[in-house]
């Protein structure tokens, strides 16, 4: 059984059509503050943020430890509560819900943490009749069939019986995220889901984050320190620093132009590096005959068509070598940066040509 | 020994036993609400309610403070009030259940508080009611230690019943000190310590596997 069609069994029987009506809006943060006060200092953890997570969205908020990620992700299902603004869910004003309805509210906000949080004292079966028992399903047979075909979906139809100490990271997370799945939640948060999990594990999960969310339109919300996440499921991001917006919008126009430092600092890891053994000969200034100029070009999306070979030999010259290269395919859009060494003869004709190429300097002959 | 000494025995380990396993039965209910209340109640716990905590909080100081020889004299009213009778077992069960009651919820709440912030965040994402948290995830998650200090629990209510025998509640605490120590019966003495070795390691034993059982998991 595919996720898809296990999802869509369910919703049927639970008698709710699916509202997916993608790109209306489904979370709005609406000039939301929060402020924690230490003994001596009072610390701003959320200024004035706006945002506005559409259905269907993989929504990405980055930030450095401390930058409010965490507590803006929990002021959505008003784990943390607010001093100021409001937080709209499918437009429900979650921070001044009475308890009763809160409680509603929450059952469609699933929920992954970074730690996983199941219970260490119940099987992995009972961890998943948890959030049904909340919701005041008490139907054994119901209970048992939902939770084995969520364990279906998320590859651990086998563990049902089992308790968490003897599963991988990767299988706790998997548990957690069937468990947050159980309700049919509009919407999944994820707390750092991915960030004790080793890479190859995190990646596992990130595909199982993408196809629930393609195959059952659950949008999702998650938190991360990390670039490379957003890069790889994120359609939408929110860059926070020092709890205010630094900037926000979607990922391969974020990741083309970053326009705050706190951005550029956070991509830093995924962007080219210039060779030590050619920065180490580097000179700002043309070297004796044969010498060459090294160019950097960064794409940034906007190219449009993938970038022929013939195009390049076009803009550089013939006579130009790939040094260095770094090309992603972000929403379709080519992004990346190529290091490209030029004699120094044909610079200034290229730079002419092509004012948004940079010059990072020059070196001997032989690159 | 003699046949007659030998029921004694017999009946002294039969009015302990009723002793402690009442008031083991009364602890082990009371003592966990106790410690419920005591970790549910403080500062950004899901029943916070900081003027409660502190007056619990003292109320059980105040009784772990005061020994239990004392306990034991001080609630002699109390004790006619709720079973019309100063002495014997069932008057040894107010006292003993009094005093051991904090002692218990105290050991249950420090296991109650180990159970990690993070969990019952996860409830409460989910849309649990607190009594489902109370229940389906902070006993279960505790119940471990909570069985471990109920083992020490039980211990101690044992010692504390010998000192029962003050107030002519039988046991073999007050068999032990009649014929052992008043009658210089030394065979008397050693057969009482064997059997209270025997209770003590018995009640070890169950609890350790208990514990070993629900932590392998």
């Amino acid at each position: 059984m595919t996720v898809a069609e296990t999802f869509s069994t369910n919703r049927l029987d639970a008698a709710a059509p699916p509202t997916l009506d993608a790109g209306s809006s489904l979370i709005r943060i609406d000039n939301v503050s929060k402020h924690y006060c230490t003994r001596h200092t009072r610390v701003e953890a959320l200024a004035e943020i706006d945002l506005d997570i559409r259905r269907g969205d993989i929504f990405g908020i980055i930030g450095r430890s401390g930058a409010g990620k965490s507590t803006l992700l929990r002021a959505i299902n008003r784990l943390e509560p607010i001093d100021q603004g409001r937080v709209l869910f499918d437009g429900i004003d979650i921070q001044r819900l009475p308890p009763r309805q809160l409680l509603a509210a929450r059952q469609r906000i699933g929920m992954i943490f970074q730690h996983f949080n199941l219970l260490n004292s119940a099987t992995v079966a009972d961890n998943l009749a948890l959030p049904l028992k909340a919701a005041g399903i008490k139907n054994r047979h119901e209970i048992h069939r939902r939770t084995a075909r969520m364990l279906d979906l998320v590859g651990l139809a086998d563990k049902s019986a089992v308790y968490p100490a003897h599963l991988s990271g990767g299988q706790k997370q998997r548990v957690g995220i069937a468990r947050a799945l159980m309700l049919e939640p509009d919407v999944l948060l994820c707390d750092e889901a991915t960030s004790a999990l080793d890479p190859e594990t995190t990646a596992s999960i990130l595909a199982l984050i993408r196809s629930i969310n393609r195959e059952l339109g659950v949008t999702v919300v998650l938190i991360t320190h990390e670039m490379a996440v957003i890069q790889q499921v994120c359609n939408r991001v929110a860059v926070l620093e020092g709890g205010r917006l630094a900037e926000s919008g979607p990922v391969w126009q974020i990741f083309a132009r970053p326009q705050h430092p706190a951005t550029r600092a956070l991509l830093a890891p995924l962007t080219l590096a210039l060779a030590e053994d050619i920065r180490e000969r580097l000179s700002p200034h043309p070297i004796g005959r044969d010498g060459q100029a090294l160019l950097q070009w960064s794409l940034d999306g906007s190219e449009g068509d993938p970038l022929s070979l013939a195009a390049l030999a076009d803009r550089f010259g013939p006579e130009a070598k790939l040094i260095q290269s770094r090309i992603e395919r972000l929403q379709g859009h080519a992004h990346g940066q190529l290091l490209i060494a030029i004699p120094d003869g044909t610079l200034p004709s290229v730079t002419a040509t092509h004012p948004d190429v940079e010059v990072l300097g020059h070196v001997a002959a032989s690159v | 020994m003699s046949p007659r000494l030998f029921e004694a025995l017999w009946d002294a380990t039969l009015e302990t036993l009723l002793m402690v396993g009442i008031s083991a039965a009364i602890v082990w209910v009371a003592g966990i609400a106790l410690a419920v209340v005591l970790v549910t109640t403080g500062k950004g716990q899901i029943f916070a309610a900081p003027r409660l905590h502190r007056t619990l909080g003292s109320v059980v100081n105040a009784v772990r403070a005061t020994p239990f020889i004392i306990l034991l004299v001080a609630l002699i009213p109390l004790t006619r009030l709720l079973v019309g009778t100063t002495i014997g077992v069932w008057a040894a069960i107010v006292p003993l259940t009094i005093s051991a009651t904090p002692f218990f919820a105290r050991i249950a709440e420090v296991s109650l508080r180990e159970v990690g912030t993070g969990v019952i965040e996860a409830a409460q994402a989910m849309g649990c009611r607190k009594r489902h948290i109370v229940f389906d995830v902070l006993l279960p998650e505790a119940m471990p230690g909570i069985i471990g200090g109920f083992a020490i629990t039980l211990i101690a209510l044992i010692g504390a019943s010998a000192m029962a025998g003050a107030i002519g509640a039988g046991g073999l605490g007050d068999l032990a000190i009649r014929y052992g120590y008043q009658r210089y019966d030394t065979t008397v003495m050693a057969a009482v310590i064997i059997v209270l070795i025997a209770m003590v390691g018995v009640i070890q034993l169950v609890s350790d596997r208990t514990v070993n059982r629900l932590k392998r998991r």
